[in-house]
């Protein structure tokens, strides 16, 4: 019963590329992160946005995910796609890896991006979207994701407990390919390389390198990806 | 333009061996070098440098401690053994089993014994009256730890096997067409390491058990 004047408001809204602002406020519930937060850095701010939105960012995200091309290496936030399948991968690398001759050692190197979560930048992943050829006329729905806080306008981010915003976080680190292999799960990065007899240097500082730029000149690295 | 502070602080390193001793140059980046650890807890699971998961099996079982206390309770104030279970399996077991594919097959047997005896002991308190194990997982309707853990992995290969779109489809071998074939898809590794591989050990059995009913 209730379908019909919902699927009208979600037609309109797509149709005007107008998305409501009071569904883009939300109610911030802080998680502990720690056993007893004394900052707020230690609390995880879960945002709950009206279920109307939610559904207009199901309906938005969905129509997204058909342009979009499989996120390689990315095991979060992606349908039939867990934990487990890279942690197998990696443990599977690893045996693989060490059974040929000429391998002395694999070496992983565990990356954290501070606060990755928080300095997402909204703007910079709607660029990349538009890089990845997702039609534009579905862009503006994508920009209307910067949500307020406590009536503060956020401009940094991905509201945790969005739709949109865990997709936007794939799209924004899916242009991160180190040379060396490699698994990512939201903003874990692991990085494994086998170590031959006879080399010298390990050759992550070039894979890391390329790890560092990419989280400090976003903009650059992507008009140069964009540019090929 | 503001710049993105998205920074990386906090990175290890761990280099997997098969060598009792090893001593690798430690990776340094910029002059700064990368802390090297023995054993690195990636996606909540502890890797250690020799893939043995002794270290993640007992993590795993200290994790489980509060609900096992909580079953030591919720017992005196009188819960029936079928609930009892049910919190067994819902607090305890699904602990024990998290990615099992990624490193059951990797352990030791002196592992899955601590596995199994950490079940006899929490069966011990749901069943008090009952002193056989086997008789405890009959009326629980309870299957081992160990065929437990056994049973996720295959389920998880076969899960994959099927579905060929997903990104380890690959890595399955390649099965026989003929099954007089069938043993020369023997995969022939060069260490122990590689004979539990999940895709190694729980996809051989199967070809092999076709071959041998085949022949008799």
């Amino acid at each position: 019963m209730a379908g019909l004047p919902i699927t009208h408001i979600v037609n309109e809204i797509l149709s005007n590329s107008y998305f409501p602002a009071l569904w883009k406020q939300s109610q911030i519930t802080p998680i502990n992160k720690v056993k007893t937060p004394h900052k707020y850095k230690d609390m995880r701010p879960i945002a709950l946005t009206f279920h109307l939105g939610k559904i207009t960012e199901r309906v938005i995200s969905d129509l997204i995910k058909c342009d979009l091309p499989k996120m390689r290496n990315q095991y979060a936030y992606t349908k039939e796609l867990s934990t487990t399948d890279a942690l197998v991968k990696f443990s599977s690398d690893i045996s693989a890896g060490l059974d040929k001759t000429d391998t002395v050692t694999l070496q992983g190197l565990l990356l954290d991006f501070r606060k990755a979560f928080d300095r997402m930048r909204p703007d910079i992943a709607v660029f990349k979207l538009l890089s990845l050829n997702v039609s534009p006329s579905r862009q503006p729905q994508v920009k209307s994701q910067e949500n307020h806080q406590r009536r503060n306008r956020a401009e940094l981010g991905v509201p945790l407990g969005k739709i949109l915003g865990t997709l936007l976080w794939n799209v924004f680190v899916n242009n991160l390919e180190p040379s060396t292999s490699h698994i990512k799960y939201a903003d874990d990065t692991t990085l494994y390389n086998a170590v031959r007899l006879g080399d010298v240097e390990i050759s992550y500082s070039t894979a890391y390198r390329a790890t560092i730029s990419f989280t400090q000149n976003p903009l650059q690295e992507t008009a140069s990806y964009a540019a090929t | 333009m503001q710049q993105l502070d998205v920074v990386i602080t906090f990175s290890m390193c761990i280099s997997f061996t098969l060598q009792k001793h090893l001593t690798v140059e430690p990776i340094t980046i910029n002059g700064c070098k990368i802390e090297q650890k023995e054993e690195v807890k990636l996606l909540g699971v502890t890797f250690d440098s020799h893939m043995r998961f002794s270290t993640h099996v007992d993590n795993i079982i200290r994790r489980t401690k509060p609900a096992f206390h909580a079953i030591i309770r919720l017992k005196k104030a009188g819960l029936t053994p079928t609930n009892l279970v049910l919190f067994y399996k819902s607090r305890i077991v699904s602990i024990l089993t998290y990615c099992s594919p990624s490193w059951y097959p990797y352990i030791s047997g002196n592992d899955k014994t601590k596995l199994e005896r950490y079940e006899r002991l929490c069966l011990r308190i749901i069943l008090p009256n009952i002193d056989s194990y086997d008789e405890q997982l009959g009326l629980l309707n309870l299957s081992p730890i160990n065929a437990q853990l056994d049973a996720s992995c295959t389920r998880y290969i076969e899960k994959i096997r099927n579905s060929h779109d997903h990104p380890l489809h690959h890595y399955i071998p390649v099965a026989p067409n003929h099954l007089h074939h069938a043993s020369r898809y023997r995969p022939r590794n060069r260490t122990a390491l590689m004979d539990k591989n999940v895709f190694v050990k729980y996809l051989h059995p199967f070809s092999f058990s076709i071959i041998i009913n085949s022949y008799s």
